[in-house]
């Protein structure tokens, strides 16, 4: 299987504005590390699941590989092309063919362009089809996501949800991307709604070989959805291999506990025991060592003072230093 | 002991009635799940118990409290039961909270408010109570303000706040949804103690299945503003009788083979407004026969812990929920 896109060592900082009493007392700009060094690939034809906590850098990633985010520094290859280095025509091809989608469907749809006005936008600006031939591609688009032929001529207020939802995500298809970089999009929905739009996005990939790089805090959905798994703590990538793997043998103590603390449908009382203790760190704060290592419940002396490096078996990689040992 | 029973509790806004002739009991010491999608009137049960809702939405029905119907009470009367012996944390604590006050401040305005305890002896209870919901150097915190903390730390603070004239029943509408994984699990586990600890009765309101499984004793399952199915949590994991439930379970990722369609439900919930004459899931509904479309099926035991409102609850049962 080869990548299609391939990112290296990302780094993202944003200052944090200071306060006036900060600024006369030339207190220096603190710094929050969205993204310290971020590492992964996604394969054609498949998926990707990024998953984490909030503040973990997941969203900032995804944003900055749609170029919407500058980033500091790091190597974004798609398709054997410098992603960062791109400009003019080269750029809107890019723009073209790796698309997003949002987690609200309210704020990424034009409220006052009807729902077939907002896909002939897209068809036009990348020149998709003839002029004469898109409103049949219209209605072509509208029956993929499975919405009534009719919704072309209605405003975006006029959907629940998750058609709003089908509606961004036939936009997204609009202009025949080959990465769709989905960020939450399932999250705010209803389970019922929710499975909709998951069978939508398999069949997607099945019929149009769609790879996605699918941003989710939702273990359920990533395990169902994800060909490859990267778990983000801190703006880091501490786990990545394939879904089923990480699922059944996660091997970052952050991964065990995110999978022990997600809910699972298997009725009985729980433990009294949390998963994981204490809360994420400010990303502000400089943790030296591990950055996981203050919630970690296996941490030791090394952990705090140095940070662990990468391990690798059968595309399996962790960072942490309790593989070292084996 | 059943110390709350709702008696076709119903609330009419308007032309649309949200909640619809739920029947529901909870009893001492019992974690009770309420779950369901946006619009079921999970919530709007909530509040209405706790008479809440605006002049707007007519209630009617019983509302049993340990003998005593809420709904006949007099203002003066609620306001005695409502924080004191029922009490309500919502979604989203920063809102709850008040900005502008320390939160030591405001654990001790509900401890004068209903247990008449001021000075000295106040202050020393709220740092129990910032104990007992988790919150470490309880002392130091109660000079800190909302902003100063978590999420899910402001979660324990309404928490602790809403413990704090020893209620017997906590009225939690979805505590969890806006926090983390992790912090879910924490928040979770407080409430299973809390209700060991202090004996007390938690009704969960949340749209989360998987919280309800590993965390109630008994769940409530509603659809368009009525009760679908009841019973334990054991029962209706195992083994749903009504084709509502059945089909939220198969909606879950998990309930199918990894990236093989997931086997939902098709179609949207009614309007309010406008909803179906016969079983309120009929038209969405796999199993529907001609009798579901004349008149709503009532709520019937169909096994010893399990009650459904379902005409086709037989055949719904024999269903496996995972592939």
């Amino acid at each position: 299987m080869t990548a299609l896109l391939r990112v290296d060592d990302l780094t993202r900082g944003f200052p944090v504005r200071r306060g006036l009493m900060d600024s006369l007392r030339g207190r220096p700009v603190r710094v929050v590390r969205a993204l310290a060094g971020v590492t992964l690939s996604v394969n054609r034809g498949e998926t990707l699941a990024v998953v984490g906590e909030s503040g973990c850098g997941k969203s900032t990633l995804a944003r900055a590989l749609v170029r919407l985010i500058a980033l500091d520094g790091g190597q974004i290859d798609y398709d054997g092309q410098d992603v960062r280095a791109l400009s003019g025509e080269a750029l809107r091809r890019y723009n073209r063919r790796v698309q997003m989608v949002f987690q609200d469907p309210y704020g990424s749809l034009n409220p006052r362009m009807t729902v077939g006005e907002t896909l002939a936008e897209a068809l036009r600006v990348h020149r998709m089809v003839p002029p004469d031939g898109v409103a049949a591609r219209v209605a072509e688009l509208l029956s993929l996501v499975r919405l009534p032929a009719n919704a072309a001529g209605r405003m975006p207020h006029e959907f629940s949800g998750g058609q709003r939802q089908r509606i961004a995500i036939a936009r997204s298809l609009s202009v025949e991307p080959e990465l769709l970089i989905a960020d939450e999009i399932v999250s705010a929905l209803d389970v019922s709604v929710q499975a909709q739009i998951l069978n939508l996005l398999l069949d997607m990939q099945e019929r149009l070989g769609l790879a996605m790089l699918f941003v989710s805090h939702d273990l359920r959905v990533v395990r169902h959805l994800a060909h490859q798994v990267a778990v983000m703590y801190l703006g880091r990538v501490v786990e990545n291999g394939p879904a089923e793997r990480v699922f059944a043998a996660p091997r970052h103590p952050y991964t065990q506990a995110l999978l022990r603390a997600a809910p699972t449908l298997v009725p009985g009382r729980r433990g009294t025991e949390s998963a994981l203790r204490g809360e994420l760190p400010s990303p502000m704060q400089r943790v030296d060592g591990c950055p996981f290592h203050p919630r970690c419940p296996a941490a030791f002396d090394r952990c705090r003072a140095e940070m662990p490096r990468m391990h690798v078996a059968n595309g399996h990689g962790a960072i942490c230093h309790l593989l070292d040992e084996v | 002991m059943t110390i709350l029973q709702l008696d076709d509790l119903t609330v009419r806004i308007g032309a649309a009635q949200p909640v619809d002739g739920v029947n529901l009991s909870i009893a001492a010491s019992e974690m009770l799940g309420i779950v369901g999608e946006s619009g079921s009137g999970k919530s709007l049960t909530m509040k209405s118990v706790l008479r809440l809702l605006p002049d707007a939405a007519k209630v009617s029905g019983r509302m049993l409290w340990q003998g005593r119907d809420l709904a006949a009470l007099s203002e003066a009367d609620m306001r005695r039961v409502r924080g004191r012996e029922i009490a309500m944390i919502f979604q989203e604590p920063m809102t709850a909270l008040n900005p502008v006050l320390t939160v030591g401040l405001q654990i001790t305005e509900s401890l004068a408010a209903h247990l008449d305890m001021r000075g000295a002896a106040a202050s020393r209870r709220a740092v129990e109570l910032l104990d007992l919901v988790g919150i470490p150097d309880a002392k130091r915190r109660l000079g800190s303000y909302p902003h100063e903390f978590s999420g899910g730390m402001r979660q324990r603070v309404m928490i602790a706040i809403s413990l704090a004239a020893g209620p017997k029943l906590l009225l939690a509408d979805e505590p969890t949804t806006a926090l983390d994984v992790t912090i879910q699990d924490q928040i979770l586990k407080l409430l299973l103690r809390l209700r060991d600890e202090l004996a007390m009765a938690v009704i969960l309101v949340t749209h989360d299945l998987g919280v309800v499984a590993g965390t109630c004793d008994r769940v409530a399952v509603m659809y368009a503003g009525r009760i679908m199915e009841a019973g334990s949590v054991e029962a209706i994991f195992t083994r749903p009788s009504h084709a509502y439930t059945l089909g939220l379970l198969r909606s879950l990722p998990g309930s199918q083979h990894a990236r093989q369609r997931l086997d939902g439900i098709a179609g949207m919930p009614p309007a309010p407004g406008a909803l179906p004459p016969g079983c309120r899931f009929a038209p969405r509904c796999g199993f529907v026969a001609e009798a579901c479309q004349t008149a709503i099926p009532p709520l019937v035991a169909v096994a010893p812990d399990q009650q459904s409102a379902c005409l086709r609850a037989d055949d719904v049962r024999v269903e496996r929920v995972a592939a």
